[in-house]
């Protein structure tokens, strides 16, 4: 998206509403834009994915189910099929499982250096028959339940470099390198050709290292990645039931890759561009032709400044959803980066704003209150509809208004990272309607005046989120 | 969980003696908690904590027997220990048993239990300082009494851990040195794209480049990570007596081979200098031989290293210079890296 969809606004008087007493409100402040507003114009909230999946007004929510280092030793499908039933009931509409299949570390392997992409622990081979995580039958029976709970189940796709092959001549480097690979799947064997160097490519847009790095421009990797009907996308899809694909280091290859592949199968993709800037992020999305989300890197070290560094105005900063929101994902930590500490603070800005919000397994299960995490997200399946206005911004007070959509009423949230109570005059939607703050922070349940305005309050180091009562 | 059970070592609070460990596996004692009996009215609970002073993980030895008519069901999903004002922990099972009337159950099962989020977060410390643990018996339960809504608490009373001369350090890369860092990585990337244009126009091939050299690098660092252009490193720190422990887990989303000499890798000191002492990589993968990991684009590798260093340092500085990018024959940072003495803010940062 182009700095043309957002209209700056015209700045008004000073920051005096916040303090005037609510007849001066009235009679004063009506025709005007509030300070600092800055109106964000986007389509209104679509609901995307499966029939029968329930993601709620706000749109799915993502559970990441997995960490890095969960335990070994081919229990974890069973331990995420256990908890499906309850992340259901919480909003979870999404599952995003690690690497399926075998891997060349075998059973100890969280699934990022992939040898065999059909083996998902049914072959004895890489040290192993299962995998770090399970069986295929597990792992079957684990598809299954988050199915008939209307859930979607995402993949992890790997398909920048391979692990695991044997050494042969290769005729392109004129030295031995371990690409020969025989899976005993029996399904897509790889030899030096299908990598960089070859006779079609020297390198992908990731930079040649001397290592199994596989060459989608060969015809017979794109025949195996999603071509053919037994392809890895279309196995993956029509065999094994996955619904989605989280694709694994996109920097390292052209997104037309992800674009040809979401082309051949469809389903929900989105990719890791590992990189705070938006317009990179903008850019790659647009080349995947919009197939593909991204994961909002640029929102996460946002939220770590704002919320972490002490500094909210950093949240009125470049991110992806703010660019793109249907085609964004957020995020507040994965397996790989966990830099942000006041963690609730980044849900409630991720479940109340736009992008489809991503749930990471230890802060959902292990670290932050559940019960504050799932009313995060019952209000983000109830309130947090329509296009995105930014109402005020300083170093410690962010207030943002969801603008609701097809009669859905949105919400209002406000974060204060003061030490003391904070109270705002903003302008909602609700015309003399009594409105209440759903995380239970705020006991105010106040009445918007006929033209809208309404003073909301919020505690120190919290947050408050308000809708129609 | 170094912290965790270096410690077990007091007796008190009714239980029996403490016993060795089956689970020796370096030069380091095995120590173990006392063993702990819970009795109610339809089983019988026995738990002994056992766990190595230098490692992340230790193991719960349970007997549960069933001293009632009817069969009571142990789900061992639910086997959890809960720290002293931590959270909880559970133990790597899974798996239901039903044990008929007089019938028991043993087993010897890992758990990595984590203190405090925050101190977890940012040092990768995961044990119980405090060294107190409750284990909740509701993973048993039978038909008629429903769940066992009791704990056990394996508490030990004795000498302060030693843990509590445990110092924390922190990454802390001031503006100068990101601002530098951008500017080196900005010269790399205006390199390596030369180097690509010139290499693929004289085979024919398209020129197509991932990035643009001529924009601002992203270089962002916030404690406990630093991410540079692709290269993002979390770097965890702590001394224990003479010993530093460094970890390291770097993940390289660069257009770069990164090499990375982890068992060469130098800490500096007050004008020393030295390399790791000892390297421990996760269980899985296997050190190089020659000194220097080869991290290939999109892979990861982690290990912790340790190091001497004397107690009361201020502070030491971790030579990242030493990281090189194979493609354009240059090193990764700029300058070393230096971590400073962690001083809490409060009780609630620093529960050592």
């Amino acid at each position: 998206m182009s700095r043309t969809r957002w209209m700056i606004p015209a700045l008004t008087a000073g920051l005096l509403f916040g303090c005037m007493p609510e007849e001066d409100i009235e009679t004063e402040v009506e025709p005007r834009m509030n300070e600092g507003e800055i109106q964000h114009v986007t389509e209104q909230w679509h609901r995307e994915g499966v029939a029968g999946a329930n993601p709620g007004v706000g749109g799915h929510i993502m559970m990441q189910a997995f960490y890095w280092d969960v335990p070994a030793g081919g229990t974890w499908w069973n331990t995420v099929k256990g908890k499906i039933s309850s992340w259901n009931n919480a909003g979870i509409s999404r599952i995003w499982l690690p690497p399926a299949s075998k891997a060349q570390n075998g059973p100890f392997s969280m699934g990022y250096d992939p040898f065999d992409y059909y083996d998902f622990g049914q072959y004895n081979q890489m040290g192993s028959t299962q995998t770090r995580f399970g069986s295929k039958s597990e792992l079957q029976s684990l598809i299954s339940r988050a199915t008939s709970n209307n859930m979607e189940v995402i993949a992890d796709i790997v398909i920048n470099h391979n692990s695991g092959g044997d050494l042969e001549y290769n005729p392109y480097t004129g030295t031995n390198t371990y690409t020969d690979y025989n899976p005993a799947s029996g399904k897509f064997f790889r030899t030096a050709s299908d990598f960089h160097p070859n006779a079609v490519r020297n390198s992908d847009e990731g930079i040649f290292g001397g290592f199994p790095d596989l060459s989608h421009s060969q015809g017979y990797v794109q025949d195996w990645l999603w071509k053919r009907s037994d392809g890895v996308a279309k196995y993956y899809k029509n065999s094994m039931g996955f619904d989605g694909w989280r694709f694994d280091y996109v920097k390292g290859f052209g997104p037309w890759v992800v674009r040809e592949w979401m082309n051949h199968v469809g389903g929900y993709g989105v990719g890791e561009l590992w990189d705070g800037n938006a317009g990179y992020l903008k850019w790659w999305v647009d080349q995947t032709n919009r197939t593909s989300s991204a994961f909002d890197f640029a929102a996460y070290y946002k939220m770590d400044a704002a919320f972490d560094g002490g500094n909210l105005n950093e949240l009125n900063g470049d991110m992806l959803w703010k660019r793109d929101p249907y085609k964004t994902a957020t995020f507040v930590a994965n397996h790989d980066t966990d830099i942000i500490w006041n963690k609730l603070m980044a849900y409630a800005y991720i479940l109340t704003h736009e992008g489809m919000p991503t749930i990471f397994y230890r802060d959902y299960e292990d670290w932050l209150d559940k019960n504050k995490l799932n009313n995060l997200m019952w209000i983000h399946r109830n309130y947090a509809s329509g296009s995105t206005s930014i109402l005020h911004v300083d170093n410690d007070e962010y207030i943002a208004r969801r603008n609701g959509y097809g009669g859905n009423p949105g919400l209002v949230v406000y974060f204060n990272t003061s030490g003391s109570w904070k109270e705002r005059w903003i302008q909602t939607n609700w015309s003399s309607d009594q409105i209440k703050d759903y995380t239970g922070n705020s006991g105010w349940e106040p009445w918007t005046q006929g033209n809208r305005w309404v003073k909301i309050q919020c505690p120190p180091n919290s947050y408050t989120v308000w809708s129609l009562k | 969980m170094g912290a965790l059970v270096g410690l077990l070592t007091g007796i008190g609070m009714g239980c029996t003696s403490g016993t060795s460990s089956p689970f020796q596996t370096e030069d380091e004692p095995q120590v173990s908690s006392a063993t702990y009996r819970a009795t109610g009215s339809n089983a019988s609970v026995e738990a002994t904590l056992f766990g190595n002073a230098s490692r992340p993980l230790a193991f719960l030895a349970i007997t549960v027997e069933n001293t009632k008519q009817e069969p009571i069901v142990l789900d061992l999903a639910q086997v959890s220990l809960f720290p002293e004002g931590g959270i909880k922990s559970l133990a790597e099972a899974t798996g239901i048993q039903i044990l008929a009337p007089g019938a028991s159950f043993s087993d010897t099962l890992p758990i990595q239990s984590i203190h405090q989020a925050r101190v977890y977060q940012e040092y990768g410390w995961v044990g119980s300082p405090t060294w107190r643990y409750s284990l909740p018996l509701s993973f048993i339960s039978n038909a008629t009494a429903g769940v066992w809504e009791s704990s056990l608490d394996l508490n030990t009373i004795g000498p302060k851990p030693q843990v509590a001369g445990v110092q924390l350090y922190q990454l802390a890369p001031d503006k100068p040195w990101l601002e530098d860092q951008m500017d080196h990585w900005q010269g790399l990337l205006i390199q390596r794209e030369g180097q690509l244009k010139q290499e693929l126009e004289a085979k024919g091939e398209e020129v197509r480049i991932p990035f643009d050299a001529e924009s601002t690098p992203f270089v962002h660092a916030s404690l406990p990570e630093l991410s540079c252009g692709g290269i993002n490193v979390r770097l965890t720190s702590y001394q224990r007596g003479d010993s530093l422990y460094v970890g390291m887990r770097m993940v390289n989303h660069s257009p770069f081979t990164v090499s990375l000499p982890l068992e060469r890798l130098a800490c500096e000191w007050n004008m020393v200098s030295s390399v790791p002492a000892v390297v421990y990589y996760p269980k899985g993968l296997k050190g190089s031989t020659t000194g220097e990991y080869l991290l290939k684009k999109g892979q990861r590798v982690e290990a912790t290293l340790v190091y001497a260093l004397p107690t009361g340092c201020e502070g030491f500085v971790l030579r990242l210079d030493q990281v090189h990018l194979q493609e354009v024959n240059a090193k990764a940072f700029h300058d070393g890296l230096a971590f400073d003495r962690m001083i809490p803010q409060s009780a609630d940062e620093l529960p050592l």
